[in-house]
């Protein structure tokens, strides 16, 4: 294999990872400290997404510039959502199994309703945008400038939060909160404020996906469930709960998803991923990663 | 020939950096009544989630009447002939005492006289309460309906845990004697976790002593309330006769 | 047992006059109802009783269609149905052997993922192997015989629910729906029983996809394996009450009539309503309408097992 091919497929994997590494910490957070699964995640990626193109396309202004103000409408979103529904979830549920189980058939009715409110907003029609598209020239490997910033932004959004987890005051708190719900509380914890920031950081994090996936690629309505199972693979893969478990894992998907789909064919990248998921499931289901 | 009942060999169960039992050997014959004391913290009750299939032990072998199981399903175990009650009495709570016994009996029992459903409930005191909820019962009434479950299954060997918990001393005594009295009656061999160290004491034919998951000391009742190890760690001067 | 037979094989006969007393618009609408009655109590069946929730339907029923257009010119109809659930019971039984025997949410997470999964292979094969995107359906039976056989696979859905309460199996999956652990030390194989109960709930959403195909003549990959016609299974059992059968019939004969009036008029948001819907329930009233009823008509609960399955006496 040339250079110009395996650097490409490895940029490829690597700007699917980062993407991937984003939305799949978002999960991990949502799912490690609050037994939340969210499987309508991958609708919050592509309701970024779209909230990006539609924002850069009507304003004509960089998406760049739109997209703390995506993210920051995702942390609301989530809020809001948790507020609503998640909230009452966590009170009136019996045990931390309960959640799960009602967090997933909950996700699954909230993924139904964001794909179609989509669909009512934009249209069941593929759209993008062209942003950055001009090849860049690097040591004899040409790479568009779009999918280096994204692989950049996912990459530096990934370490941040976990550079954010291991050193600052409130990241030890989510993290002590990860480990032990009840010790956490026991040392003065606020776990109740943290709950609703966390699961709005989850969100966030999948809409932030969603912004950088908008300025490569392609986007429809539906292409949230892809992405939603595929950050399920990232963090059963990586170990629930273990966030640098998930980032590792993410990137690791990717280039197996760039190098494996090239030498086979793309429409098997699903039963690929899948193919991964089932034999991690049998043989080490406790993640890759896992202590 | 063999008349072992339970035995374990170098048992080992390590959590992540926490080692819950470390080199357990114990061997208890058919028949015999053991007693299980130690500290909170000691390994009791992962003891006998070892012994019973609930956890996979990271060393050691489990043999139950001569054949290596662990590592095997708790059902496996069951086939076995063993039967557990928990800490926490777990029942299920929305089917009645008679259903629970029933679903034991189904289950776990391969002998199958169904009249032993009936037996089980009379000598548990259950029997005004087989319409009953099980969940609504208290915690006492529930401790009886695990071991009604338990017999139900018609077992070899019962392992009972902490069964006498938060009753007074005369409830204790009636306790140890009703275990007493099964154990001859369907010719079990039991191992009892308790705190109420004294009546344990004289009911039981042999004693354990777990202590930081290590098996500290085993012997006569007499020969534990003597040993100054297990004294210092854990009975302390009041209970030496 | 026999007043229910009786009562179900009057309630078949009473149905079976359907095609001469409807009108085509009322006997499709009714085989939607027994289509979504079928798939939502089998669907009960097991992810209802042992908690272990299947978002797999739509992978099942799919794979059931596609077994009619592949086998329709080989064989007889009521072979073809039967062939169609055996083909998703044995997917079913492949895919729990992987997972089962792991937590009840890997099992979820792995079904939820099935449906695009097993639609692109399908679509991959379909295109590779066979140099075809959809088929075309020639010769289908007439739309008595779809109807007769939708009141039968409901039928006997029902039944078999029925049955499957009563029986060993029934029990053990209850044991495990309340704690899996706890079943197994009193002697319940919990890995034989769950798949068991997972081939057989997924027998039936095969062979309602092997029946329905014959609704649409031309079948390809995305409306066979439709995420919606799963997402309907778990709304109409969780609606109705997963822990019972009745809740799913009178849940997927009230949403398929609400479904229909909705949709023609408001394609996507009647699902968002749906959608709404769902966590509604979820949230309010996890027992469905079924645990509504009984706690209204009979107080507290006499003597039954886990709430709702007064059948399994």
């Amino acid at each position: 294999m040339d250079l110009s091919l395996f650097a490409d497929l490895a940029v490829n994997g690597l700007v699917i990872g980062g993407i991937y590494a984003v939305i799949a910490i978002g999960l991990n957070l949502q799912y490690g400290l609050m037994r939340i699964l969210n499987i309508a995640h991958g609708e919050f990626l592509m309701i970024g997404a779209f909230l990006t193109f539609t924002l850069h396309t009507v304003t004509g202004a960089s998406p760049l510039l739109w997209l703390p103000v995506v993210v920051a409408l995702c942390f609301g979103g989530g809020l809001l959502l948790h507020r609503l529904v998640f909230r009452r979830l966590t009170a009136t549920s019996r045990s931390l199994d309960q959640v799960e189980e009602r967090s997933l058939i909950i996700g699954f009715g909230l993924m139904f309703i964001l794909q179609n409110a989509a669909n009512l907003i934009w249209g069941a029609d593929i759209r993008g945008y062209d942003f950055m598209s001009e090849p860049v020239k690097y040591a004899g490997v040409v790479v568009t400038q779009n999918r280096l910033l994204v692989l950049f932004l996912a990459v530096a959004a990934s370490v941040g939060l976990i550079l954010l987890l291991q050193r600052t005051l409130l990241g030890k708190a989510v993290r002590g909160m990860l480990q032990s719900p009840l010790g956490a509380w026991l040392v003065g914890i606020d776990t109740q404020r943290l709950h609703p920031f966390v699961f709005a950081l989850g969100i966030a994090m999948a809409g932030l996906a969603g912004s950088l996936l908008s300025m490569i690629y392609e986007v429809s309505p539906n292409i949230g469930e892809t992405y939603t199972v595929m950050a399920l693979i990232v963090i059963t893969l990586g170990g629930l709960g273990s966030i640098g478990g998930s980032f590792a894992a993410a990137i690791l998907l990717g280039l197996v998803e760039s190098f494996g789909t090239h030498f086979t064919n793309p429409s098997l990248k699903m039963l690929l991923s899948y193919g991964i998921f089932v034999v991690i499931l049998m043989t080490r289901p406790k993640g890759l990663f896992a202590k | 020939m063999n008349t072992s009942m339970l035995s374990v060999q170098g048992l080992g169960m390590q959590f992540g950096g926490l080692k819950a039992l470390s080199d357990v050997t114990m061997d208890v014959k058919k028949g015999e009544f053991v007693g299980v004391i130690g500290p909170n913290g000691a390994g009791k009750t992962t003891f006998f989630h070892a012994i019973s299939g609930v956890h996979v032990p990271t060393s050691g072998t489990v043999r139950i009447g001569g054949s290596e199981l662990q590592g095997k399903s708790p059902d496996a175990f069951c086939r076995a002939g063993v039967a557990r009650t928990f800490q926490t009495p777990r029942i299920f709570g929305d089917m009645t005492v008679l259903e629970n016994v029933r679903f034991a009996f189904l289950f776990g029992n391969r002998i199958g006289d169904a009249g032993l459903i009936d037996k089980v409930i009379e000598e548990t005191h259950l029997d005004g309460l087989r319409g009953e909820i099980a969940g609504a019962l208290p915690p006492a009434r529930q401790r009886q309906l695990e071991i009604a479950m338990a017999l139900a299954t018609a077992p070899r060997l019962l392992l009972l845990d902490e069964v006498a918990a938060g009753l007074t001393e005369g409830e204790v005594e009636d306790v140890a004697r009703l275990i007493a009295r099964l154990r001859d009656t369907y010719g079990l061999t039991v191992v009892w976790i308790e705190h109420a160290v004294r009546t344990l004491m004289k009911t039981v034919d042999r004693v354990a002593v777990l202590n930081f998951g290590q098996l500290l000391a085993d012997g006569t009742p007499a020969e534990i309330a003597a040993d100054p190890r297990v004294i210092s760690a854990y009975l302390g001067d009041e209970v030496v006769e | 047992m026999k007043t229910f037979m009786s009562l179900v094989a009057a309630a078949g006969i009473v149905l079976a006059a359907g095609p001469w007393v409807f009108s085509d618009f009322w006997l499709s609408l009714a085989m939607t109802c027994m289509m979504y009655s079928a798939l939502a109590v089998s669907w009960a069946m097991f992810s209802g009783t042992t908690r272990y929730l299947s978002l797999a339907t739509s992978a099942l029923f799919g794979l059931g269609t596609y077994t009619t257009a592949m086998a329709m010119q080989h064989l007889p109809w009521p072979l073809l149905i039967i062939a169609g659930g055996l083909v998703s019971a044995l997917f079913a039984l492949l895919v729990g052997a992987a997972v089962l025997h792991l937590r009840g949410t890997y099992f979820a997470v792995l079904t939820f993922g099935l449906g695009e999964l097993v639609r692109h292979s399908i679509t991959y094969t379909e295109k590779s192997v066979f140099g075809t995107v959809g088929r075309v359906l020639t010769e289908v039976p007439s739309n008595e015989t779809l109807y007769w056989t939708m009141l039968a696979l409901a039928l006997l859905a029902i039944v078999t629910y029925k049955l499957v309460s009563a029986s060993r199996l029934g029990m053990a999956m209850r044991g495990i729906g309340a704690d899996e652990q706890r079943a197994a030390t009193f002697g319940v194989n919990t890995r034989a029983t769950k798949l068991i109960g997972f081939a057989l709930s997924a027998w039936f959403a095969g062979a309602v996809g092997a029946a329905m195909a014959v609704r649409w003549t031309y079948i390809d990959p995305h409306s066979a394996f439709s995420p919606l016609i799963g997402f309907q299974t778990v709304l109409i059992a969780m609606i109705g009450g997963a822990t019972t059968w009745r809740g799913p019939v009178i849940a997927a004969i009230g949403l398929s009539l609400l479904s229909d009036a909705l949709r023609l008029n408001f394609p996507h948001a009647y699902l968002i309503i749906l959608g709404v819907l769902l966590i509604v329930c979820v949230l309010f009233i996890p027992g469905g309408i079924a645990s509504i009823q009984w706690k209204r008509l009979f107080g507290r609960n006499h003597g039954g097992m886990v709430a709702g399955h007064k059948e399994a006496a």
